[in-house]
């Protein structure tokens, strides 16, 4: 029973011991390796970061059924604390980090060298980061989600800085730096609040606490209270004070622990917390820095960013609003209500004027986040399941996206090829290559929401969950917000397909297995309208893994 | 009780040696400062009677960080030029920041907060009794310590080693130049021009 117990074990650390082992035998194998060719020692080091996160998609694959069948509070490492959570939304996301990562990988392979980035430090780093975000799906702890949060974003300062003999590469790296560790301490701030107030970090006691109690008045006969109260530091004392009928003296002790708990600091951590995940998913008051940062560093490593990482903060952000806070907690609700308004007014209508792709892709992930949390703030089973479809729909044509655009290479000499575009750089790509601008369309229809593509259907949930809501004059704000954002889509396909222009680019042509993975994610996107039913499924069986504790 | 008014004093003096680091125009006072405000810091830790994180605090940064960077400023020999014409707004605003932080949670408890002030300062107040029961229970707060490390935080200290492993990588990267470092210079007015075609890389 023993031994059994051990390897199911393995089985649910499986992925994070498997990402940080692999990283130390990069590490020593590739320092030791003398060589001056470096393209030669990044390929085979792209070889081995695309096996093993391909290995750990497979294992998530295989065993999601198996999460289910462990009772964890037997068989888990940590017995007196529970760090980490395995239900289904932890390995389902972790599939879908892992996923990405994949897809990720395969389109860096072969542009790599066009890029300059010919150091197995990258690949390093990437890995590094990918490990954070698999620790932050499955972490239950404020504590644990705060080291594993530094462990995304100290990576990502240093892929922001990759470019090291671009000046203006390392001056967005320090400003990157400067403002997570300002939003870092605002977390620290506030869970050191929460610390203060209830005595614990872990989230589902938290919430119990925060819920079930008023928690300006404890009661002492609290079931729940007294657990936690004698749990932690008076466990031993109460035993010697009953045996000794002092309780009179007992009943003081728990009085002056009660009177430190007043009900604005507490609110105030709470709002902290949120506060720095918004800082960090860049929505609307907040969103100043993300546009410099997003635009100075690499294309390649701006996929990253706008993919991967805004993904892993919002996992955070449902695991706080979720898991910690009281699921009816109407102050928190206004809140991300009104960020998620000011986000979509701001990311449809920044747009307008903008020339370079990249700049335009920012806004419209800043608006589109904001569509996610509208819905993810309302609270209800049919606003949640319509925000992870959005969220899903959202990232799968951001990957079609940064993959042309990533794959777009001029038939120059390389001095010549400028590797961020601007919104001109697209005309007469209908001639050129024909299956590029294809995707374009299909993926730029998709984001504005026009019919026989996925983006209206995620739109369409969203206006219905608000409709249910009767929040009326938000919808009508929202839609005219959502007209004028079709406009800049609409431009670039216009730019695609009808331009009066007979100079255009040159440019080369894909690889047989990128085609491959190119299309099926194009054909995902167009099969999704027809049979949404494969991705609801996944999303009402993460949503019932969270609503049944 | 003593250690409260002592704490209060404390972190008052704290308060203005934080202020005379940023305000001062020679780096090598405002690093002393530093010292101090760290040192005073540990006191009030040693009164909370959090030992181990008051000599963890003395020893990180006191002795090797502080130490490190007056170091580094003696080698260097900068000039120094008078900052202070330009930090006014920015104090205003920090100071403005706290208080609308602070005073939102205590301006409902503001009678509570004005006596436990009256309570502290005030002479008249018994002292309380010392719980002998706290004493007899005594352990060594180091080996405290590492049972709760290695019992409870075992996954955020092995990440907090990733994070360190992470920085060297990462360090070692930006510094070591196997590539010849041509620095281009971002140009701001090409930049804020409207036809710009600056970010060609």
């Amino acid at each position: 029973m023993i031994i059994t117990n051990i390897k199911l074990n393995c089985i649910l650390f499986f992925t994070e011991y498997f990402i940080s082992i692999i990283i130390m035998y990069i590490l020593i194998t590739y320092s030791l390796v003398v060589s001056n060719i470096f393209s030669i020692l990044v390929n085979k080091v792209i070889n081995d970061c695309l096996s093993l996160i391909f290995l750990s998609v497979c294992f998530l694959m295989l065993n999601d059924l198996l999460f289910f069948i462990i009772d964890f509070d037997s068989t888990s490492f940590f017995d007196s604390k529970k760090l980490m959570i395995f239900n289904y939304f932890s390995v389902i996301f972790k599939l879908v980090v892992c996923s990405l990562s994949f897809v990720f990988f395969i389109t860096i392979s072969n542009i790599l060298k066009d890029y300059k980035l010919t150091s197995f430090e990258f690949m390093l780093l990437l890995l590094f980061n990918i490990l954070g975000i698999i620790f932050l799906c499955s972490s239950d702890d404020l504590l644990l989600i705060f080291v594993s949060l530094e462990l995304v974003s100290l990576s990502s300062y240093f892929l922001v800085s990759i470019k090291k003999n671009y000046y203006y590469s390392i001056e967005c790296g320090i400003k990157y730096l400067i403002i997570n560790t300002i939003s870092g301490f605002f977390f620290l701030f506030g869970s050191s609040l929460l610390y203060y107030n209830l005595g614990i970090v872990l989230m589902p006691d938290i919430y119990i606490i925060t819920s079930n109690v008023e928690y300006s008045y404890f009661s002492i006969n609290n079931i729940v209270f007294k657990k936690l109260v004698f749990k932690l530091e008076f466990f031993q004392y109460y035993l010697q004070f009953v045996n000794s009928k002092l309780w009179f003296f007992e009943y003081l002790l728990i009085n002056k622990y009660v009177l430190k708990n007043n009900k604005p600091i507490l609110e105030l951590g709470f709002v902290l917390i949120i506060l720095s995940i918004f800082i960090k998913l860049s929505l609307s008051p907040f969103h100043l820095w993300s546009l410099e940062i997003y635009e100075k560093s690499i294309s390649v490593v701006t996929f990253f960013l706008i993919t991967l990482i805004k993904l892993s903060y919002f996992i955070v952000l449902y695991r706080v609003c979720f898991c910690m806070l009281d699921k009816y907690n109407f102050i928190m609700n206004f809140f991300l209500l009104i960020m998620s308004f000011l986000s979509i007014i701001i990311g449809s209508f920044g747009n307008l004027r903008q020339k370079k792709v990249k700049t335009l892709l920012v806004y419209s992930s800043i608006s589109h986040i904001g569509y996610v949390l509208l819905a993810f703030s309302i609270n209800s089973f049919f606003s949640l399941e319509v925000c992870y479809f959005y969220l899903f729909q959202y990232l799968l044509s951001n990957v079609i996206i940064w993959f042309i655009l990533l794959n777009l290479i001029k038939k120059q000499k390389f001095y010549q090829n400028k590797l961020s575009k601007n919104i001109s750089d697209f005309i007469l790509l209908n001639k050129t290559n024909k299956i590029f601008s294809l995707g374009l369309l299909i993926v730029f229809f998709s984001i504005a929401g026009i019919p026989p593509f996925v983006g209206f259907l995620a739109k369409f949930g969203i206006y219905l969950a608000l409709i249910s809501e009767q929040l009326f004059s938000l919808i009508l704000i929202i839609s005219l917000c959502s007209v004028i954002s079709t406009f800049y889509y609409i431009r670039l396909i216009k730019i695609l397909y009808f331009e009066n222009v007979k100079i255009g680019e040159l440019y080369w042509p894909l690889n047989s297995f990128n085609v491959f993975i190119f299309c099926l994610c194009s054909f995902i996107i167009c099969f999704l309208f027809l049979n949404p039913k494969f991705l609801y499924l996944i999303i009402h069986k993460i949503i019932i893994a969270d609503f049944i504790i | 009780m003593i250690n409260d008014r002592l704490i209060i004093c404390l972190t008052i003096f704290i308060i203005i040696t934080s202020f005379f680091i940023v305000k001062s125009a020679n780096i090598v006072f405002s690093l002393l400062l530093l010292v101090l405000s760290f040192i005073l810091a540990s006191f009030v830790l040693l009164l909370l009677d959090c030992e181990y994180l008051a000599f963890m605090l003395l020893i990180v940064y006191v002795s090797a960080i502080a130490v490190l960077f007056l170091f580094v400023f003696m080698l260097l020999d900068i000039k120094f030029k008078s900052l202070l014409k330009s930090l006014i707004i920015e104090f205003l605003a920090g100071y403005i920041f706290i208080l609308c932080l602070f005073l939102s949670t205590y301006f409902i408890k503001f009678n509570k907060l004005l006596l436990f002030f009256w309570k502290s300062f005030s002479i008249f107040e018994p002292t309380y009794f010392v719980n002998w029961k706290y004493l007899l229970n005594y352990n060594n707060k180091i080996n405290v310590y590492s049972i709760i490390l290695y019992n409870n935080f075992v996954l955020e200290f092995l990440i907090i080693g990733f994070i360190l492993f992470l920085v060297l990588i990462g360090i070692v990267y930006l510094i070591n130049s196997y590539l010849n470092l041509n620095i281009k210079l971002s140009n701001s007015i090409k930049q804020a021009s409207l036809k710009s075609k600056f970010f060609t890389n």
